[in-house]
């Protein structure tokens, strides 16, 4: 806060309100770096990795919003940090939707051969001007 | 894929042989497997003859609404039976060749 001018008005100049901003660049890290994370089967089989950048971003954007809200004259972002939450929300249950069920919406394949009980039979195929022998047929159930 | 690339020296010495399948053309599968240094078969089924008959169709999957293969992976032995089966139910969650390797070893004593 500057000192009263001439005018007698007090001249407030507020801080920019950073956590709102990086916590929103992080929760959008935790929306495409799934990308990046399925390359290894660590963080592909389970998202934890992007979960934990949501879970940073959310606390920094809770923090961010609790500082807009509790000390307005000292902090910006009444305005964009709700907006940057909402945004950062819609990520976060959209990352959960695909993550949590889409990628489930697996069909059952309940004629697929099973162990042990289907034999199958395997023909000769040319491959980049080779044979190889490669494909199976499942063609005949065993009997148990 | 990749993983199965990474641990193909590990197949060869079991003498396990790695076939993909997808229902993509000869030409973009070549591609892919030029871009991700694919070494092992990758073969197209663009009718989807092959993947219909395992039953691991997914229909309308695909970009456009196109058919394509679920994940699935299958170890087939040298009697031709099928000695171990990975339906996943997550498409995000492969077989890791650890699991392929692993299903063997336990298998191995029955193909000696």
């Amino acid at each position: 806060m500057d000192s009263a001018d001439g005018d007698g008005k007090i001249d407030m100049k507020r801080k920019w309100n950073w956590p709102i901003w990086v916590g929103f660049v992080v929760a959008l890290g935790g929306l495409f770096s799934y990308g990046f994370f399925v390359r290894y089967p660590l963080t592909r089989d389970f998202p934890w990795a992007n979960l934990l950048l949501f879970g940073i971003g959310a606390a920094l954007l809770i923090f961010g919003l609790f500082r807009a809200f509790g000390r307005p004259q000292l902090y910006r972002g009444k305005i964009f940090g709700p907006v940057l939450a909402a945004i950062g929300l819609f990520f976060f249950a959209f990352f959960s939707y695909e993550i949590f069920y889409v990628v489930r919406q697996v069909p059952l394949s309940a004629h697929a051969p099973r162990l042990n009980r289907h034999r199958t039979s395997c023909c000769w195929i040319k491959t980049r001007c080779r044979w190889v022998w490669a494909i199976c047929f499942p063609d005949q159930k065993l009997s148990c | 894929m990749r993983s199965f690339r990474q641990k193909l020296s590990e197949f060869d010495a079991r003498g396990i042989r790695v076939v993909g399948i997808s229902v993509d053309p000869p030409d973009i599968n070549r591609r892919q497997s030029q871009k991700l240094g694919y070494t092992f078969p990758l073969l197209s089924d663009p009718k989807a003859e092959v993947i219909r008959r395992y039953d691991v169709l997914h229909p309308r999957a695909g970009p456009k609404g196109a058919d394509i293969a679920r994940p699935a992976e299958f170890l087939i032995d040298s009697s031709r039976i099928v000695r171990w089966v990975n339906l996943t139910e997550n498409i995000s969650v492969r077989a890791r060749p650890e699991q392929v390797l692993s299903a063997f070893k336990q298998i191995e004593p029955a193909e000696q």
